[in-house]
């Protein structure tokens, strides 16, 4: 892929003479990002590599020169200006400095210089580019004009008196993202950008604001609460683990605790934008239900205190467990190194995912779709539009059976550029440049690229969708059935029917073709076979379709009808490149199909093991290890079975669940902020991620616990690592192309710093507990690592996993463009592609199709009730909670609005419901209360939950009329008391981190003593 | 492939961000909304009838109230944030309550030169409001203008959509006079 960008830029290269001086320009781009590419200084605001160019601010004017002979030249604003041939600007001369100059000092008019108590200062695009036009006295002495602000919800902060008018934040909001409750209001010297009125922001991407805004008027409120300075944050690359898109983040903390998030630019993945659950989610890492301390080891002296972790007396508690024979059960949010280390640990036969037996069968039907269609980069092409070169512009979208929005925000983001496409086209047909972004708009108008949805619920998109069903799972299947039989019929009798017989003529059949997609559709209804054969003729029509799917609805059967729709497609001759992109739930759901074969135990298999073993000797005899996993999809009578059946119950684990309380030993575990590993995204992306800092003893990584757990429990001294890389070496060693994959990217890694250059002060840096120097602390557990807690090193931009963005003069996080190949393109240091190899199991390959079934049932029985007057249900929650490490942030829970049900008109007269009842909802044997909607536009037999504490690993689910009844007045009561407690408990326990944060800050003096016992001989000099 | 050649079901007009309590039907008028369809189908898309439709209304009630602005917003399938930017960009659309006529005094730099700040103390005097208030009779309101595009006769004002050039404190009074009778008149 990057060699065709490559070689399509090559091709588009001209000469351009800046200041007399000749540069290559390429001419997909404006002048700006061409001045930008070669890494020249040119002071932009209203500019957006992504966003395009709309010529508001003046602030990037240049001038222009006829020839060689001109001396005067013209003014023009590089960001609207075609790159030419030959073109000859001036960049230093006097008249563009010295009006670049005067637009900075109108902008500054305004804007109250109050820097010292801004978040954005030390990072602010504002204060840069003020240096560097030299505006550097202040001379006016007017009045400056005054707003009030709005409260625009928990995550984002509002000082609209810092708004030099750049419009980038509408430009975001409303005409990238889609959003409908922001706006700018008012003209001239009194524009105003925010809500009609104060509100929680709508969107799901309102915290790109705080990077998009050059200045201060938006911030991240979470940061500002516990705030530091950008040069005293410690930073490290990580890896979202809130979805499995696996957008890349640098997480930036101090003094022991996680401060914030930042977008990492990742030219294939997330470029210059994170969805709010990543940004703000990451706050989980601090809440109060962190696991802090060991549990049920070393119970006679007491819990074993903050800070300290004593081997000696762990191994000898631990040692009293060695003679248990252990079942693993992993995790699709824990590492790809601890789950290969925990299976190696119990051995194959003995390890399980953690996923039910339709999880497992659901699991086997996704390895089987990625095995075959690679999934392309699709997340993150819309900046490299801007780049001109994007190779594969899709020319349809169809949404089936997962609700992105809900479940990957930020793919959603992609997909809204994505209909953007034929707008481009539009504009293009008549000379208009993609990246002239508001003209390309107003001519393009409501053009958008083709879109059908084919849902179990309402999502955003159907507002746009040229097609749009919502339908039971079932009967989407029924319908992508018969769309693969229709396209199937239409490839063989190479009769492509027009669209306009198809429209005008449904059901009548014409010809052959048309008699025998009559019998095709008899089991939709008219509704249904009119979308199919629309679809139908689309997708015959199109070039590059998208098909986006996903787990979400737990059925095996959608991603078995998807891979039939799929193979016929592949059928279709050259031209035709149809593309699969398949949502995983967790952010390493891919990682473990890699684990995935058929010695994989179920969760119910796990649970009769332990039972028959139990009744077998009336006493219980397998024990558990359990890695991040709270087995949330289990009803609260098997959880008990289990529990009562199994003998000893490790779980190693960050966050308080019901897994922990239960427990026989718990231990704490480094969530994402503070450990190391990799994650395989949706795609099958090996991405590392690194840690922030240090957790606090006895909080230890995931795998240092398991190689504890090697050497005194299961006796496999060789299993416990120093270093994660001695774990990817051993494994490397066996053979095992991931590790070696990993390996040999790591070795390109010089040792890089976490600390920034400012933190040279590095006796300031822990002014709060001692000034004498803290000299490369922590160095030895981590020599192998690549990077280093410590501002000495290499310089963060010096490796393809940058802790952080910077540039000399470029304090910002616009500083990206220094460290591109080229603006919106590769990073000068772009590590290797590591796509994890899933090779389908030699089980599958020569197992006829039909037989798979039958092979899947017999390995992992599922049961599937079909009986009529079932009531489905389909999880609606709300995108911020849609994740369950996230329920633990609580700016989160406030905005939750209570737990609702929507059910059809059909239910609710037959059960006389009416909107604002509260009903009670029984759901595996746990009861739960909604406020009822009732929303005329659902199926019958469907209704949408969006219960606070149902796991989304519950959808689908079908339930029986019985299952919900109005609730009693008591019940009532206490609902009410339970939705209004959650808003108390949330509001408090954001008061109460607050405080324990900022103590923090003063007492544990974390960097001194957090790794004694592996360090030994490091000493402070 | 163009849009226009398949639709399936007419696009769902996009859940709104206000008010559900106001529904455009019944709150505007049945000539409003008429003459806003008109305008609507001689536009490409429904919004781009924003402005116009803000006129309308504004010519039947005088001014843009907060629900007006909503049902507007309704009616044409908009956010009512989007036509609050349009409604607050244009200095002829009042979002507050305005008196029976809007003085606009031009203070642009031809009228500046010419002494307009004379003219604006008559005024003041003569109304006894400042710059954005109403007279309690309801009757004026006096706002400033950018440029009326009178430089050749300023200083100049406009009243309900009427210029009145080369003034003078005597005209002014008198334009005034005349216009609180008809005022009377029309209550």
């Amino acid at each position: 892929m990057s060699d065709d960008v490559s070689g399509k830029m090559q091709n588009n290269r001209v000469t351009v003479y800046i200041d007399d001086v000749p540069y290559q320009l390429s001419t997909d781009n404006n002048l700006l990002a061409g001045v930008l590419s070669n890494k020249l200084n040119l002071p932009y605001f209203c500019w957006h590599p992504s966003l395009g160019s709309v010529g508001a601010c003046r602030q990037c004017a240049v001038t222009q020169y006829m020839d060689e002979n001109d001396s005067r030249g013209r003014l023009v604003m590089s960001c609207m200006t075609p790159v030419v041939d030959g073109m000859r600007i001036g960049l230093t001369d006097k008249a563009s400095a010295k009006f670049r100059q005067q637009v900075i000092a109108a902008m500054m008019t305004n804007h109250p210089h109050d820097c010292p108590v801004c978040a954005e200062g030390g990072e602010c695009h504002l204060q840069d580019m003020t240096v560097m036009t030299g505006h550097s006295a202040r001379q006016y002495r007017g009045e400056k004009r005054t707003f009030t602000n709005q409260y625009l919800g928990e995550l984002v902060g509002h000082e609209m008196n810092r708004c030099i008018t750049c419009y980038r934040c509408v430009r975001f909001y409303k005409d990238y993202a889609g959003g409908k409750d922001f706006d700018v209001f008012g003209s001239r010297n009194q524009v105003y950008f925010g809500r009609q009125k104060d509100g929680v922001l709508e969107s799901a991407f309102s915290g790109n604001l705080v990077e998009v805004c050059p200045t201060g008027v938006f911030t991240n409120k979470l940061f500002s609460a516990h705030y530091t300075r950008k040069w005293d944050l410690q930073s490290a690359p990580s890896v979202c683990a809130h979805c499995s898109i696996g957008c890349n983040t640098s997480i930036g903390e101090r003094y022991g605790s996680v401060r914030r998030v930042m977008n990492r630019y990742n030219h294939e993945l997330n470029g210059y934008f994170l969805c709010d659950r990543g940004r703000f989610g990451i706050g989980f890492v601090n809440s109060m239900a962190r696991i802090r301390t060991i549990k049920g080891v070393n119970s006679k002296v007491g819990e074993p205190s903050v800070g300290v972790f004593n081997e000696k007396s762990f191994a000898k508690a631990i040692n009293e467990h060695s003679g248990e024979s252990f079942i693993g059960i992993g995790s699709a949010r824990a590492s790809f190194e601890a789950n290969r280390l925990l299976k190696c640990l119990v051995g194959k036969e003995n390890f399980s995912l953690g996923y039910t037996n339709l999880e497992m069968q659901l699991a086997l039907r996704h390895k089987q779709l990625l095995a075959q269609y690679p999934q392309q980069s699709l997340t993150g092409m819309e900046h490299r539009v801007h780049q001109g070169s994007e190779a594969k512009e899709h020319d349809l979208v169809v949404l089936i059976g997962e609700n992105i929005a809900q479940t990957a925000p930020r793919l959603a983001l992609t997909i809204k550029q994505v209909l953007r496409n034929s707008a481009r086209d539009k504009a293009d047909s008549i000379g208009v440049k993609h990246w002239q972004d508001s003209a390309v708009r107003t001519y393009a108008g409501n053009t958008t690229t083709p879109l059908f949805s084919l849902q179990a619920q309402q999502s955003e998109f159907d507002q746009q969708a040229n097609g749009a069903l919502i339908l039971s799972v079932a009967q989407i299947i029924t319908c992508i059935d018969c769309l693969t039989a229709m396209l199937q019929t239409e490839f063989n009798s190479h009769v492509v029917l027009p669209l306009k017989t198809l429209q005008s003529k449904t059901v009548a059949s014409v010809n052959q073709g048309g008699s025998r997609q009559e019998s095709i559709t008899k089991d939709l209804s008219d509704q249904e076979s009119k979308f199919t054969l629309l679809l139908a003729s689309t997708l015959s029509q199109a070039k590059t379709p998208l098909i986006v799917t996903g787990l979400s609805l737990k059925s095996p059967q959608l991603l078995h009808a998807i891979d039939n729709l799929m193979s016929c497609l592949s059928q279709k001759s050259h031209g035709f490149a149809p593309e699969l992109t398949v949502v995983a739930p967790e952010c390493n759901s891919v990682g473990n199909l890699h684990f995935l074969n058929e010695h994989n135990l179920s969760i119910e298999q796990v649970i009769e093991y332990c039972s028959a073993s139990y009744h077998e000797n009336k006493i219980p005899r397998t024990s558990l290890l359990i890695l991040e996993q709270d087995l949330a999809q289990l009803s609260a009578q098997q959880l008990q079975q289990l529990r009562q059946h199994c003998k000893t119950m490790i779980v190693l684990e960050h966050t308080n669940n019901q897994l922990t309380k239960m427990a026989d030993i718990v231990l704490p575990v480094a969530a994402v902020s503070e450990s190391n590993g990799h994650f395989v995204n949706y795609q099958g992306r090996l991405q590392r991620f690194s840690s922030a800092h240090i957790a606090v003893k006895p909080i230890m990584e995931n795998w240092v616990w398991l190689g504890l757990l090697a050497k005194h429990l299961f006796t496999q001294q060789e299993l416990n690592f120093a270093s994660l890389t001695q774990l990817q070496l051993f494994f490397a060693k066996h053979g095992e192309a991931w590790a070696l994959q990993v390996l040999t990217c790591q070795q390109q890694n010089r040792r890089v710093a976490r600390q920034t250059h400012r933190a040279s002060g590095r006796t300031a840096m822990t002014a709060n507990q001692s000034v004498h120097e803290n000299k490369t602390f922590l160095e030895n557990s981590n020599s192998q690592e690549g990077l280093r807690y410590s501002m000495e090193g290499d310089d963060a931009n010096s490796s393809h996993n940058m802790p952080y963005t910077w540039a000399p003069a470029w304090n910002s996080n616009q500083a990206i463009f220094q460290h591109q190949q080229e603006v919106n393109g590769v990073l000068n240091h772009q590590g290797n592609e590591n796509l994890l190899n899933l090779s389908l199991s030699v089980f599958f390959d020569d197992t006829h199709e039909a037989s798979v079934e039958d092979k899947l049932d017999k390995l992992w029985p599922c049961k599937v009730f079909k009986r009529d007057g079932e009531l489905t249900i389909i999880q609606n929650i709300p995108w911020f909670l849609a994740e369950q490490q996230s329920h633990n942030l609580p700016e989160f829970v406030l905005m939750f609005a209570g737990n609702s049900i929507e059910i059809s008109t059909e239910i609710t007269r037959k059960n006389g419901y009416c909107t604002g009842d509260i009903l009670k909802i029984t759901i595996n044997e746990q009861q739960m209360f909604a406020k009822v909607r009732v929303n005329k536009s659902l199926t019958k037999n469907v209704v949408l939950v969006s219960l606070f504490d149902l796991p989304m690993s519950i959808n689908n689910l079908n339930i029986t009329a019985k299952n919900i009844s109005k609730a009693t007045t008591e019940e009532v009561t206490v609902f009410q008391q339970v939705e209004g407690d959650r808003r108390k408990t949330a509001q408090q326990e954001k008061a109460d981190i607050l405080i324990r944060l900022k103590k923090q800050d003063q007492t544990v003096p974390i960097t001194f003593f957090s790794d004694e016992s592996k360090s030994g001989g490091n000493t402070n000099g | 492939m163009n849009n226009s050649d398949f639709s399936l079901q007419p696009r769902i007009p996009s859940i709104m961000v206000t008010d559900e309590e106001i529904d455009f039907r019944q709150y505007l008028s049945a000539t409003e909304l008429s003459v806003i369809e008109h305008e609507v189908s001689i536009m490409e898309t429904r919004e781009a009838a924003g402005i116009e439709a803000l006129k309308i209304v504004q010519k039947y009630r005088g001014w843009i109230s907060d629900d007006s602005l909503i049902a507007i917003a309704q009616c044409l399938q908009m956010s009512s944030a989007q036509l609050e930017g349009v409604a607050t960009f244009y200095n002829l659309i009042y979002r507050q309550k305005v008196g029976h006529y809007v003085i606009h005094l031009c203070d642009s730099i031809s009228c500046h030169l010419t002494g307009y700040d004379e003219i604006l103390k008559v005024i003041q005097t003569y109304l006894g409001i400042g710059y954005g208030q109403t007279t309690p009779d309801g009757e004026f309101t006096l706002l400033s203008n950018v440029c009326l595009g009178s430089c050749d006769k300023s200083p100049a004002m406009m009243i309900n959509g009427q210029h009145y050039h080369s003034l003078t404190n005597e005209s002014v009074v008198s334009i005034l006079n005349g216009l609180s009778k008809n005022a009377g008149d029309i209550v």
